[in-house]
């Protein structure tokens, strides 16, 4: 620390700033500018130096979950009143990976809605997939209904993929992710007139202040 | 054309040569004409149905005592085992249950499933076992590598003597672990979930599994449901 306190003086650094990032269970790349009177200046004795002891002295969540994503931000060094240590203080922002689900409903033709009522027990599907539609029984399937069933399919993906939710949060930031179905296990799937109810679960990021 | 049967779409041929299996008159109008000149399909095609999920719609349709009868099999070995397990009654009591516990080993002649093949692709001898779900009381056949099941139980794998093979030694080969021989503290079952608890926890796990041995499966698994 002697060696690096002496290049600190030498060098007239006022205060140092560590850029990281971290997240799925391993920090990402981390960079250092220290920065004088005259301007920002680069040292990689000192970098190096404070790359091995910056995770003794600050705590990085590197650990994800379904719900926790990572955290990014910076540490700002600074050499104590005494000039015989370093402070370091973290300011960062952490992310977490939210879910919202909204209920839109899906204007169909008239033949499209009776052959979901006579046919389709459930629709479900997400991003970048096709939609799944499960039968409620056995049936001979025409070619003319096979085409209807392309058609019900693609409508709905096209509906669900150009939906984009209102989030609860302002400050979320809207996720590719998302995934959508008519019903769930034990219920019936909803039509009014020739609307079908969809319910499309969208992944949004939020962002806090790390601790 | 296409038929949906049990979910799963089946092109229109294929699809009523299942319907004639699942249903002894004719379910749809359209099909009266022709029900009585289509085919049944047999288990020798079913098994060769590529898609899986068409598959087990399928051995749905035949059934197992229509599968049974057609592939003939031979029964090779049969083991009763002693069990005991408990489980809560509606008072919400701990009542204990001992019964019997059937296993069968079943042949297959490979000419079965060979039928159009050339030489070189000619099947060897099958094997499956048949036993029964202790609580829902359902018949299941399970398909076993008789090779691997000789092997696993001291036996030679290239050289495998049939006759020296039993049913018990077959139904543990289909449970894997990757619990190291003699770290096994004991084994509990609940249908096809299997819980292993090992003697030592800290022990360093096996990194390919490997399939349990008869005295393993009769000595270790103290309760079942």
């Amino acid at each position: 620390m002697e060696n690096a306190i002496k290049i600190w003086k030498k060098l007239g650094i006022e205060s140092c700033t560590m850029e990281f990032d971290c997240g799925g269970d391993s920090m990402g790349n981390t960079s250092y500018v220290f920065n004088t009177k005259k301007g920002e200046v680069e040292n990689k004795e000192l970098a190096d130096y404070f790359e091995n002891i910056v995770y003794d002295r600050v705590e990085f969540y590197v650990n994800s979950d379904g719900h926790y994503q990572g955290e990014s931000g910076t540490v700002e060094i600074e050499l104590d009143e005494d000039g015989e240590d370093f402070t370091f203080c973290k300011n960062a922002q952490s992310e977490y990976n939210e879910s919202q689900t909204s209920e839109i409903e899906i204007e169909l033709s008239p033949e499209m809605i009776k052959f979901i009522k006579d046919n389709v027990s459930n629709i479900n599907g997400g991003e970048g997939d096709d939609a799944t539609v499960n039968f409620s029984r056995d049936f001979i399937m025409t070619d003319k209904q096979e085409k209807l069933l392309e058609k019900i399919k693609a409508k709905i993906v096209e509906e669900a993929v150009g939906f984009t939710p209102e989030l609860e949060n302002e400050d979320g930031e809207l996720n590719d992710w998302f995934s959508y179905t008519t019903n769930e296990d034990g219920e019936v799937l909803t039509i009014k007139g020739n609307s079908l109810k969809l319910s499309i679960t969208n992944s949004y990021t939020e962002f806090k202040d790390s601790d | 054309m296409k038929i949906v049967i049990e979910n799963t779409e089946f092109a229109y041929d294929l699809g009523c040569r299942l319907l004639k299996l699942k249903h002894e008159t004719c379910p749809f109008k359209e099909l009266e004409s022709v029900w009585g000149k289509i085919k049944p399909l047999t288990f020798s095609g079913i098994a060769r149905l590529e898609n899986l999920e068409q598959r087990r719609v399928a051995i749905i349709c035949l059934g197992i005592d229509r599968l049974i009868k057609e592939v003939n099999p031979k029964l090779i070995n049969s083991k009763t085992v002693k069990k005991t397990t408990t489980f809560v009654n509606k008072d919400g009591k701990l009542v204990e249950n001992k019964f019997n516990d059937t296993y069968e080993l079943f042949e297959v002649e490979g000419s079965y499933f060979s039928k159009g093949l050339k030489n070189f692709q000619q099947m060897e001898n099958c094997y499956f076992v048949k036993c029964k779900d202790t609580s829902t009381n359902r018949v299941y056949l399970i398909w076993v590598d008789i090779k691997r099941v000789s092997e696993t139980n001291g036996g030679s794998m290239w050289n495998v003597d049939v006759k020296k093979i039993n049913a018990i030694q077959c139904i543990a080969w289909t449970i894997q672990t990757t619990v190291e021989k003699g770290n096994i503290e004991k084994i509990l079952r609940q249908g096809d979930c299997i819980l292993i608890k090992p003697k030592d926890a800290s022990a360093k796990m096996l990194e390919t599994p490997r399939h349990l041995t008869e005295k393993e499966y009769r000595t270790l698994l103290v309760a079942e449901s």
